[in-house]
């Protein structure tokens, strides 16, 4: 999922990080004294998860959580994902400095949209309901941030369709399998800590 | 929220670190450059489109790896070549290697006819028997190549590798920056 440096054309990498600044903007408008921590805990864990293979498909992919990420973050998902990604790109190098903000809005802007379309039902009083969002939540960031890498690479001069065919299939596992670790960790923390599901409240 | 991060450390752990990535390995054999491409796992990138350009960015060939991820190219010009290999989804890794000209090397060819020469005179003499300078170059080439790419290999997956102290690193990172930005925000609540 991390695009490599030297594939984009310089109008997309540009577009990328203007839209990933702007979101980080209004994300680091949403964290405040008492939030920090829940958004440093979910940025290593963004950064730990991506190291997790999974040894299904035909190429090699890893766990991604951006589904988890953006129901308990909302639009702060964008700084702590910028973060983990900026920190993944020195240390391991995946991805790289220039591709940083495409890299971090096609991470980020699923997780804002899951955030918007899935906090209600995951906060709602039924348990069924919220478990099922959990699970759709966490498939559906994967396949949106699957697209999003699969339109990035449009310009690059392949057809969109066949690029998006071979990501999409290529993650559909992942997408499976955070879907289950989403609906679980949402059950889990509807038990527990029930407050911090559904975004950054200041 | 503390215990999933502890699961994923434990996975982490258990499956061996992995990550997505992919690197590519080449090499001269001696007309032919040999060339292998893998994901930082170590699953083989397999139909990956590999390129390769000269100095001046011409390019001189376009292949695929097979389903060993391997690749075997022709040399038909010496010099800096740059590898591209693109697995598709915005994977790509490039390396540039120095190729060789087969025919430079009468050089090291000029020392060992010398030495199989003063040989046979010694030991044996009969003639016909003895190994020729090329046939000595032949044969020391092809024990040094297959051990030079086994330590290759070794260099490459070191170099590729993720440790778990650079995980533990990143964490911390991300806690001493959370710490900054708390010192920052608790000076203003002040």
């Amino acid at each position: 999922m991390h695009i490599s440096e030297g594939i984009l054309a310089a109008p997309v990498l540009i577009t990328g990080a203007a839209s990933a600044a702007a979101g980080c903007g209004i994300g680091l408008k949403k964290i405040d004294y008492n939030n920090t921590p829940r958004v440093a805990v979910l940025s290593s864990t963004f950064f730990v998860a991506s190291l997790i293979h999974i040894p299904l498909g035909p190429t090699s992919v890893h766990l991604l959580l951006n589904g988890l990420i953006g129901i308990i973050l909302g639009w702060a998902s964008f700084p702590a994902l910028l973060v983990s990604l900026f920190l993944q790109a020195i240390i391991f190098q995946f991805g790289g400095i220039t591709t940083l903000g495409i890299n971090t809005l096609n991470m980020a802007l699923p997780a804002v949209l899951i955030y918007y379309i899935f906090s209600t039902s995951v906060r709602g009083s039924n348990k069924h309901l919220a478990i099922i969002g959990g699970f759709l939540a966490g498939f559906c960031a994967v396949l949106l941030s699957a697209l999003l890498v699969a339109l990035s690479l449009v310009f690059t001069g392949k057809p969109f369709l066949n690029v998006a065919r071979f990501v999409v299939v290529a993650h559909i596992p992942v997408m499976v399998v955070e879907g289950i670790i989403t609906a679980f960790v949402v059950g889990f923390l509807r038990k527990v800590k029930p407050e911090i599901l559904g975004g950054l409240v200041r | 929220m503390k215990g999933s991060k502890f699961l994923l450390i434990f996975f982490i752990l258990v499956g061996g670190l992995c990550a997505h990535r992919i690197n590519v390995f080449a090499y001269q054999k001696k007309d032919s450059v040999y060339l292998q491409g893998y994901y930082s796992d170590g699953t083989k990138v397999i139909g990956g489109v590999v390129t390769v350009y000269d100095k001046n960015g011409n390019k001189l060939y376009e292949g695929k790896t097979d389903k060993k991820g391997e690749l075997s190219l022709p040399i038909s010009k010496t010099g800096e070549l740059k590898i591209v290999l693109d697995a598709g989804g915005g994977h790509l890794a490039e390396t540039t290697i120095r190729v060789e000209s087969t025919s430079s090397r009468p050089k090291p060819a000029r020392k060992a006819p010398a030495k199989s020469s003063s040989k046979p005179s010694t030991k044996k003499g009969c003639n016909g028997d003895y190994l020729t300078g090329p046939d000595v170059e032949r044969i020391v080439t092809d024990v040094t190549d297959r051990q030079f790419r086994t330590l290759l290999s070794a260099i490459e997956e070191m170099k590729t590798r993720i440790y778990f102290h650079e995980v533990v690193g990143g964490i911390g990172y991300i806690l001493g920056l959370m710490g900054i930005v708390l010192y920052f925000m608790s000076r203003r609540r002040r």
